[in-house]
């Protein structure tokens, strides 16, 4: 039997949720659910590699933000160690984001983004955003090569010139990106009124419905009994 | 046969523009000729091609006059999307044309816009990859196919939708000899099927004996309209060869000077394996090898971006590598600025002189985004003339310059190989030919031939091309 495949939108909903559900409860036991929710669904895509990544780097914070709170006095020490635990507040996002990016084809995001009627604009305007993320990464790789060549090497001492280095050129390789990508979509029929179909078969299927049922459960528990966790256990 | 295209003085003016870049554009295509728009760069081929599938006006805005027929019917009362039911495009750069990362989503991308259901989806998919010959590289990432793969299935995008019209821009500038005869196969086989097909183009070889008509636009207007008999015969048109190995080499006078690269057995990743070579000033070496075969690599060995798993590369200082895609390595925010980035010890009369020597002077104040492809691939050739270094290395210079840019860039790098060592990778025959004096072909990782070029024993390089 093929593996069951999730709809793209039960992880988009999960990621709007996490943020809530975050910002209600701010313990290390609710991040941990919300961690651990996330890594259910990499494990359930096989990835592995990334989840070990994530985990890694979640630690490597971790142990940063429990230095950091041990420099007790120190005020500027005290917002750094804020400042990273917000940041690790982002990793389940980051990890479903990843699941969106890279194992969903941007048809496929399209295609379930009909399922909510949203305008078309709209969804073009994603599908366009989708599709341009590998492209802005293998773009950065040789534009690095590039500067390194020129001996134009990133540097903070000169943030504002390493800058204008980097973004100028991307923000007209954006507009040149833009304008043929415009072109080949009106030759495709981009803007051609009329319902859209899909080549996947994307539909909210059952499994759906209970992925997101017990997500959402989850979700409640973290934000009505996040916090008084910790003290539970 | 049926008349199925009339351009009827036909007038096109971009809208932040004084000039009219089209004029007075007249002429017929019947249904199931093969036809070729050609003519130097910035001539209005391409805006011909825009006029013709709604490009121009409904996203290029301007002032558009006269009238263009497809079918008997008028293109401008006809919004895109019924037009793109009667022509499929295909672009020049594959790269800017695909929506999605997948190849079959791709494919379907248009027929989804046009609501197809499933099934129908399903069965098009089916027959267009079986005629294109795709069905390999179906499902699969767009970013992990080769380029010449990409090329068959933007072609194969355009079938999605059964046009009677195939219109191309420039479809060879990105490809490789192979892949461009490949090209020429599909042509045959879209003519005796019956298609129509337009192309835009200045590198003809692959065409040759193929084509019903050629159009000749020359400054905005229609020159002239031949049988590709007659064309050949012109004497005053700039126009690249129709057969590429008739070509001679010039038997470019070499005055070698000092070694400045020395690569010693190198090998990196599965890609080269023990390749050792030298290289001196005023040598100017040709790197030529099918795709993949590790010309890209062995040039950002040298030029020290990647670095090689075993051997040594002896060269002093840091190489100019002029990129394929020199868009990437323009970062001033003039002309005058991009020479002196980074390079704190040049005077402002050796930028002059370097300006003045690719002929961009008159443009020094211009920022290197708004200059001609043409312009730019000038420019990041200038940053040879200002750096120290004793070797340049040029990946593919000529890819989608017309003649007359391909002479010039000829000619500039003659000039460099004075002072400097050269390395040019490329696959364009002719320009090889007026440009090396020697070549080194890759095959497998390895160096399978390194030879100088001298008079009547172009039949080598003619065999590599053959074997590429």
């Amino acid at each position: 039997m093929a593996k069951y495949k999730i709809n793209p939108l039960v992880i988009l909903l999960l990621n709007i949720l996490f943020p809530f559900a975050l910002m209600f409860s701010s313990s290390i036991e609710a991040l941990m659910i919300c961690f651990g929710m996330a890594a259910f669904f990499l494990i359930y895509f096989g990835r592995y590699k990334r989840l070990l990544k994530f985990t890694l780097w979640l630690g490597v914070f971790y142990i940063v933000y429990l230095f950091l709170l041990n420099c007790s006095g120190n005020n500027t020490a005290m917002m750094a160690a804020m400042f990273v635990y917000v940041f690790m507040k982002c990793f389940p996002l980051m990890m479903l984001a990843s699941i969106l990016f890279y194992d969903y084809n941007t048809s496929e995001i399209l295609s379930a983004l009909q399922l909510l009627n949203l305008n078309r604009e709209v969804m073009l305007g994603i599908t366009v955003a989708l599709r341009y993320f590998p492209t802005f990464k293998k773009e950065f790789k040789i534009m690095k090569e590039c500067m390194k060549m020129r001996g134009i090497s990133p540097t903070i001492r000169h943030p504002l010139k390493t800058l204008e280095y980097f973004l100028v050129p991307q923000l007209f390789r954006c507009s040149l990106l833009s304008d043929e990508l415009t072109a080949a979509g009106l030759t495709k029929g981009i803007d051609n009124k009329g319902k859209r179909t899909s080549i996947f078969n994307v539909r909210f299927k059952r499994g759906d419905v209970l992925l997101s049922f017990l997500s959402l459960i989850c979700i409640i528990f973290v934000i009505v009994w996040g916090d008084s966790i910790g003290s539970v256990f | 046969m049926i008349v199925l295209v009339v351009f009827s003085n036909v007038n096109f003016s971009y809208s932040n523009s004084k000039h009219t870049s089209i004029r007075n554009i007249n002429f017929e295509i019947k249904e199931g000729e093969v036809v070729c728009l050609t003519g130097l760069s910035g001539s209005g081929k391409s805006t011909i091609t825009k006029c013709l599938n709604g490009l121009i006006p409904r996203l290029i805005e301007g002032k558009l006059s006269g009238n263009i027929f497809v079918g008997g019917e008028k293109i401008r009362e006809k919004d895109i999307n019924e037009i793109n039911l009667l022509i499929g495009s295909v672009f020049q750069d594959p790269r800017g044309q695909f929506f999605t990362t997948n190849t079959k989503a791709e494919l379907a991308f248009a027929m989804e816009n046009y609501g197809y259901p499933v099934h129908k989806m399903e069965y098009e998919i089916n027959r267009i990859s079986k005629l294109i010959g795709i069905e390999n590289i179906m499902d699969q990432d767009i970013f992990t196919i080769s380029s010449g793969e990409r090329q068959k299935l933007s072609i194969a995008c355009a079938f999605a939708l059964r046009p009677k019209i195939l219109l191309f821009d420039e479809p060879s500038s990105n490809l490789d000899y192979r892949s461009t005869l490949m090209l020429r196969d599909f042509i045959i086989k879209f003519k005796k099927m019956g298609f129509t097909v337009i192309i835009a183009e200045h590198r003809l070889f692959y065409l040759s004996g193929l084509l019903d008509k050629i159009i000749y636009v020359k400054d905005g207007e229609i020159d002239g309209i031949y049988s590709e008999v007659e064309f050949r015969q012109l004497k005053n048109c700039p126009f690249r060869s129709f057969s590429l190995f008739d070509r001679q080499f010039e038997n470019i006078e070499k005055n070698v000077g000092d070694k400045v690269l020395k690569v010693s057995g190198i090998s990196f990743k599965h890609i080269l394996k023990e390749v050792s070579f030298s290289a001196s000033v005023g040598e100017i070496v040709g790197i030529v090898g099918a795709n993949g075969v590790g010309k890209t690599t062995l040039a950002k060995l040298i030029s020290k971006i990647e670095r090689p798993d075993k051997g040594k590369i002896e060269v002093d200082g840091q190489p100019v590598y002029i990129m394929q895609d020199v868009d990437y390595q323009l970062f001033g925010s003039s002309v005058m600025n991009e020479l002196e980035i980074a390079n704190f010890q040049v005077k402002e009369t050796d930028i002059e002189s370097a300006l003045k020597k690719v002929g961009l002077y008159e443009y020094r104040k211009k920022h290197p985004f708004k200059l001609s492809g043409g312009q730019k691939q000038r420019l990041a050739i200038s940053l040879s003339y200002v750096s120290k270094s004793k070797l340049v290395i040029f990946d593919e210079p000529t890819s989608g310059l017309d003649i007359l840019n391909m002479e010039r860039v000829s000619e500039l790098i003659k000039d460099i190989a004075k002072e400097k060592a050269v390395l040019v990778i490329s696959h364009d025959y002719e320009f090889l030919t007026k440009v090396c004096n020697r070549v080194i072909y890759l095959k497998d990782g390895t160096i399978e031939k390194d030879f100088e070029f001298k008079k009547n024993r172009e039949f080598e390089l003619v065999d590599i091309f053959k074997e590429i």
